[in-house]
């Protein structure tokens, strides 16, 4: 399962800016409220690289993921205090998966990957309306989605409130959201009788809320404080994985219930001597597999006049692994519970990235670059490069 | 006391030593500078949000509507 986009879409992105065009003027009445109502429309572009893994030999060498992912989201007032947004993502993946983790005879792990280049495509759409409540000085949005692959597609909803106190020095938020997933493994009965059927009319529910409050606390400093709670349930293991179980190959199985739980943090401080913005980002996060991260974000906004900016940042991030997650297994567990899946080992993972941007009078252009990487015990660990060029037009 | 409610009393403490001098209305341009915004680029922290989802362990908690699998 997977995602992505691209050229073949592009008449979708020029009917969507021709409309764009068009609609400025059927809006021009409706700019009062929310404060920062505008008719706007942002396109990304971007290309996803993993890197190969290293120490593959023999048939389980393979390329990794390559993914093309194309995004827009245009939005524009309809009323005077509300204003509706369209969003689609479109994404075009090609290379191989890790399917399953062995022991070599030297008693290494190695990663053995899909026996085959997997071409796919997903495709998002969204949609959103937002209004502003004078009365109330709060904002309600709506929201829904739509995702579909050839072996995945995921309805959801989400509603969040803002309300503005303080004299508006802060802002308090809150959303809930729910979403639900079809999950039908291709090509199910594709290494039967050798090993099982993968699954198929396979389900996921999800039932999402958050809390967060935003507080300006000087005349240059902003800070803000999110709790966010999903609960996970029905179908949560990875279809294609497989694990070794006493030398024998049995299909990932994990619980068929998680709950998860994030605190995230931010600031944003602006130093006029040197035009410039840090921003701080933490998160931590726990779920009820007892996987645990930390997740820490900082980055710099340089204004370079002229509207030029550059924007440095690093990202580092640490988890620990699943309380029913191994490599591979020497022995049963009397839950029936297992994976190999790296996302759910013992990990840490770096990453920096370098943002520049060229502001004009109603539009921008940004280029970013991005290299990441991890490392742990498992094999199938990732490193990949990101490149993005994007585009914001304000009408 | 039990895992949420040590975040949200976290969150509390430091919301709360954040409240110090209020901040007049006409003080606040440069916190109405795009680089001041929470989330400058939202295209891009959705992607990124998206791939990092789909390669750690942490799932994006609360994601707002969207979704899809991006496994592998």
């Amino acid at each position: 399962m997977k995602k992505n986009i691209n050229a073949k879409n592009s008449p979708v992105l020029l009917a969507l800016t021709t409309a764009a065009m068009i609609l400025p003027g059927i809006s021009k009445k409706a700019d009062a409220n929310p404060m920062d109502q505008a008719t706007t429309f942002d396109a990304k572009h971007s290309i996803y690289e993993e890197g190969a893994l290293p120490g593959l030999s023999g048939s389980s060498a393979r390329e990794r993921y390559t993914i093309n992912a194309t995004q827009f989201k245009f939005k524009t007032p309809v009323l005077e205090d509300s204003e509706i947004g369209v969003s689609g993502v479109f994404e075009s993946m090609s290379g191989a998966s890790p399917w399953y983790v062995r022991r070599t005879a030297d008693g290494k792990l190695e990663q053995v990957m899909s026996g085959a280049t997997i071409d796919e495509e997903r495709t998002e759409l969204g949609a959103s309306y937002r209004s502003f409540n004078k009365t109330t000085n709060s904002e309600n949005t709506l929201s829904a989605g739509y995702s579909e692959e050839n072996d995945y597609r995921s309805l959801s909803f989400g509603f969040s409130g803002v309300f503005y106190v303080n004299q508006q020095l802060t802002t308090l938020e809150y959303g809930v959201n729910t979403s639900k997933d079809y999950i039908d493994a291709s090509d199910p009965n594709l290494f039967v009788p050798i090993y099982p059927a993968r699954p198929t009319n396979e389900m996921k529910n999800r039932l999402g809320m958050m809390l967060g409050a935003s507080h300006i606390a000087t005349k240059n400093t902003l800070v803000s404080a999110t709790l966010s709670y999903a609960l996970l349930d029905g179908y949560l293991s990875d279809p294609y994985k497989m694990v070794y179980v006493n030398n024998k190959l049995v299909p990932d199985n994990r619980p068929y219930w998680n709950e998860q739980f994030a605190l995230t943090l931010m600031l944003r401080e602006f130093f006029p001597s040197v035009n410039g913005a840090l921003h701080v980002d933490y998160r931590f996060y726990s779920s009820t597999w007892n996987v645990d991260s930390h997740t820490l974000e900082l980055a710099w906004y340089q204004n370079l006049g002229a509207g030029w900016q550059i924007i440095p940042s690093i990202r580092t991030y640490t988890q620990t692994q699943a309380e029913f997650y191994a490599p591979v297994y020497d022995t049963a567990r009397t839950d029936g519970y297992y994976s190999n899946d790296y996302r759910l080992s013992d990990f840490d993972a770096n990453s920096a990235q370098l943002k520049v941007v060229k502001a004009f009078e109603r539009f921008n252009l940004s280029f970013t670059y991005e290299t990441y990487d991890s490392s742990g015990d498992n094999p199938g660990l990732v490193s990949y490069d990101f490149y993005s060029i994007g585009t914001s037009i304000k009408f | 006391m039990n895992r949420a409610s040590k975040l949200l009393l976290i969150s509390l403490t430091l919301l709360s030593a954040a409240a110090c001098t209020p901040v007049k209305s006409w003080e606040r341009g440069n916190l109405a500078r795009p680089e001041m915004s929470f989330t400058p680029d939202p295209l891009a922290r959705q992607i990124q949000d998206h791939i990092y989802h789909s390669k750690e362990g942490s799932s994006s908690v609360v994601a707002g509507s969207g979704g899809g699998c991006g496994c592998n």
